[in-house]
């Protein structure tokens, strides 16, 4: 029997089995009745949500939504489905419907009505959203229709168990593991000129200044126009656009390129250096660095070089989540306090010590950055060992010293590289390229700050799914504390999002992790081999939250054109896009991509965690015993989302 | 015995061949409206026919309710009377500035009824003075060979009664261009009648 499961061609088999019984089996979880039924649901829109908050139906069923409003005007727009309406008071609604006129052009009107017929002809959920905007958080609020047979969910859970059982059988087939030691090409090398350029002082002053520009515009806008978050430039630029780029193609491909161009601690980092570009080389060394920055030029206290402040601003900084990217004063506010903090901290201390230490965004960055598929290297670590000034680190004529405190030539990790490219300028030996490779490359994770974060990461990408993309208006209420003004449920929100990612996720994932070090049998330091095992919630993470801003920036894109001709609610149309209307982009597909981002996240993550075990555990069973409690974890996790997104 | 078979058979010879008179039947049909959300309160009706009718001793009832004027549309016989009860919960104020009638209750409160009698035939637009976005219309038809579409876009008209000969099938509804189909009875109560209405201003009910 052992020598039959043995052979790689049955486990092969087997994993293309599993894969086509995965997608037939929840062919067979049809809804219970045969018999069509029709469902009056009495919707009662209010600030932010519906009640009912979800509808179960049956394909075929009919619904009549007999909507009222217990305050302002409501919308009621349906994915996937001709259904629109305005929701007032009293009962009484606006439904939209559509004609194609002899010229072929869409024409529309709306028809005053009681109640709105239609039959759930379409299986799978499908999110109503508000469309009128009806306060702080209206884009926000959203209502949810399930037709079972939801067989695209059924479909995700059996494909995700998938992934893990096949990943698992793949591991034992003797094979090599998918992309053992991964290749990596020298972008310098490929891309001519991009040396050059990299070499160029002004490289990153020309990169960030735009940004530098609309930065201040921004904190400008913020003060001075709408108060209605979607109906200013900031909110929705920083908070759809940005924050959407930011971790669906900065993070994936660049790692920390954001941090290359944040316009943020700039001002600092030019006060502390006394140029914006030229480098300011004195001969004799102080503390080790060629160059006299403003200041006291400090370093940081040494028990401080770790991310637990990170970890702590941002659980702070999310606490107000919802308030952040919903109100312009209170973005407005944040910009400023940490525009205010890299200036004074560039006072005290020398470097970029607030992005390295307090930054809170810079936190996950770093982390998330280890499975970026760029990265800055040096191209021969001899030459580094042989090379006695250590530019790179104490700064030439040429360039600073790394400002990220960093020794390229024995950097194996992005994390706490801000990729401003000073080393590519300061070394003498043309050493440090900038490379290219798969994705999930660095696999180490050095201590517990590290492995908090990634799991404070997880579980606020779990309760920003629930509070921003979910129906339950009461939980919106209570992280809404400025506009609800009900302190104890906001104190239980808060509670419970500081338990489960201080508390519950890391102690179960550590609990799990140490079990599987005995199961493993494992003899060696549990401490690294459990930071080791958390890597895997980095790719699970990271796609995660790419499935989380995914329908930002499809539902929501109309309000990122609108604001670009009224920039600031005043009225303008420079573009001539400050009406177009709201309507989400095939918005019906994205439970569809949202699975899809997740079981890939689940496929990085534990393959990568069984790759990065080899230096700890050097017997392939043995290494995977160790990931299977942890990856029933991840599993797991990514189970949550998919019930969120999906179910 | 021979003698009366000959007269009943002359009877309906007689019967079949001199009778003007359509036999009891539907003239049916469906109307297709293109750019509406669903094709009823489409109103379909018979010109060319003898004007005659006799309004119902009852009056019909225009009721506002929710902020809604309910019907939406009324067809009444020219000579009806409508009562415009008002029971809502806040006050109304129904109005009329149609050639076909012009009035004006000023703003009354719930629990309050006004009548008006329809003496010419024509369209009348009711609007509230107090919410702009009600709306509703009452039909004064000349005779009594009407009919409002269902849900469906189905209408059914009685014509019993009326003579063999050409007659003017029209439609009106306040979104749709008016349409005019001619046609023979008694040969047209055989055939469903299709009417295809495109979206636009409609005109008036008679020229």
């Amino acid at each position: 029997m052992l020598t039959f499961m043995k052979s790689k061609i049955i486990r092969v088999i087997l994993i293309i089995f599993l894969f086509f019984a995965a997608i037939g089996l929840p062919r067979f979880f049809k809804e219970i009745s045969g018999e069509n039924k029709t469902h009056v649901i009495e919707l009662v829109a209010g600030k932010y949500g519906y009640t009912p908050e979800r509808i179960f139906v049956n394909k075929g069923d009919t619904i009549i939504v007999k909507p009222t409003s217990k305050d302002v005007t409501h919308g009621f727009l349906l994915d996937g489905y001709p259904v629109e309406f305005i929701i007032k008071q009293g009962g009484i609604a606006y439904q939209k419907y559509e004609w194609e006129d002899d010229a072929g052009k869409l024409q529309a009107d709306w028809d005053k009505v009681t109640e709105i017929e239609f039959t759930a002809d379409k299986s799978g959920k499908f999110i109503f959203r508000c469309t009128q905007v009806c306060g702080n958080l209206h884009p926000f609020m959203t209502g949810e229709l399930i037709v079972a047979p939801n067989t695209l969910y059924y479909t995700m859970i059996f494909l995700s168990i998938w992934v893990v059982i096949s990943l698992f059988l793949w591991f034992g087939s003797g094979r090599r593991p998918l992309q053992k030691k991964g290749k990596t090409l020298n972008l310098f090398d490929i891309i001519p000129g991009l040396k050059w350029l990299m070499k160029r002082r002004s490289f990153q002053f020309f990169l960030l200044f735009p940004g530098f520009v609309i930065f201040y515009l921004f904190i400008i806008a913020s003060l001075k126009g709408s108060p209605v978050g979607n109906h200013n430039i900031a909110i929705i630029i920083v908070w759809i656009l940005w924050w959407f780029l930011l971790k669906s193609v900065f993070v994936p491909l660049g790692g920390r390129l954001w941090c290359m161009i944040c316009p943020l601690p700039a001002p600092a980092e030019w006060i502390s250096r006394k140029a914006f570009t030229a480098v300011r080389f004195i001969k004799k060394p102080i503390k080790g660095n060629h160059h006299k920055y403003t200041g006291l030029g400090l370093d940081w206290p040494k028990k401080l070089r770790n991310m637990w402040l990170q970890n702590i601003i941002f659980l702070l900084m999310i606490s107000f989540g919802i308030i952040l990217i919903t109100r312009p004063v209170a973005t407005a506010t944040m910009f400023l306090l940490i525009l205010a903090a890299t200036l004074v901290m560039a006072f005290i201390f020398r470097n970029r010590v607030f992005c390295l230490y307090l930054c809170p965004v810079g936190g996950f960055l770093g982390n998330y950055s280890m499975a970026s598929t760029t990265a800055l290297r040096v191209i021969d670590k001899d030459v580094c060992k042989k090379h006695k000034n250590k530019c790179c680190l104490k700064g030439s004529p040429d360039g600073w010293g790394c400002p990220w405190n960093q020794y390229p030539g024995t950097m194996d990790r992005n994390n706490y590289c801000g990729l401003c490219t000073e080393c590519v300028k300061t070394c003498p030996e043309n050493n440090v390229g900038f490379f290219l490779r798969p994705f999930g490359s660095d696999r180490t994770v050095k201590d517990y700050s590290e492995m908090y974060n990634i799991l404070i990461m997880l579980v606020v990408a779990i309760a920003f799914s629930i509070t921003m993309l979910g129906p339950w208006g009461f939980i919106k209420a209570a992280a809404n504390i400025t506009e609800s003004r009900q302190i104890y449920p906001f104190l239980i929100y808060i509670g419970v999002l500081y338990t489960m990612s201080l508390g519950v996720f890391p102690g179960i994932f550590i609990f799990l992790s140490r079990l599987s070090a005995k199961f493993a049998g494992y003899k060696g330091d549990v401490k690294k081999l459990v930071l080791q095992l958390s890597y895997m919630l980095i790719p699970v993470g990271i796609f995660a939250w790419i499935a989380f801003s995914l329908p930002s920036i499809m539902v929501n894109y109309s309000y990122v054109l609108n604001v670009l001709s009224d920039p600031l609610g005043y009225g303008w149309n420079i573009f001539g896009t400050a009406n177009v209307s709201f309507n989400p982009f095939y918005p019906e597909i994205v439970p569809l991509i949202q699975g899809l981002l997740l079981l890939t996240g689940l496929y990085f993550g534990i393959n990568r965690v069984y790759l990065s075990l080899t230096g700890l555990i050097a017997d392939p069973s043995k290494r995977k015993k160790a990931i299977l409690l942890p990856g029933f974890f991840a599993l797991a996790v990514v189970n949550i989302f998919l019930k969120l997104y999906l179910g | 015995m021979n003698s009366k078979r000959i007269l009943i058979f002359g009877l309906i010879f007689l019967m079949m061949t001199t009778t003007h008179v359509v036999a009891s039947d539907l003239l049916s049909g469906i109307v297709k409206a293109q750019g509406l959300r669903k094709p009823d309160n489409i109103l379909v009706y018979l010109t060319k026919t003898p004007d005659q009718i006799t309004p119902p001793q009852e009056a019909f009832v225009l009721d506002q309710n929710n902020l809604t004027f309910l019907p939406h549309t009324l067809v009444i016989p020219m000579g009806s009377t409508v009562a415009f009860p008002n029971n809502d919960k806040v006050d109304h104020n129904v109005f009329s500035l149609s050639r076909t009638k012009k009035f004006n209750f000023g703003s009354y409160k719930p629990g309050v009824s006004h009548n008006v009698i329809f003496d010419k035939p024509g369209i009348v637009e009711l609007r509230c003075d107090l919410h702009s976005e009600m709306i509703s219309y009452i039909l004064v038809m000349k005779n009594s060979y009407f009919a409002l579409t269902d849900k469906k876009g189905n209408f059914s008209i009685d014509v019993k009664g009326l003579a063999q000969g050409k007659y003017t099938l029209k439609t009106w509804h306040e979104k749709l261009t008016n349409s005019k189909l001619a046609l023979e009875l008694p040969a047209a109560v055989s055939q469903k009648a299709i009417i295809n209405l495109k979206r636009g201003a409609p005109g008036v009910l008679y020229k």
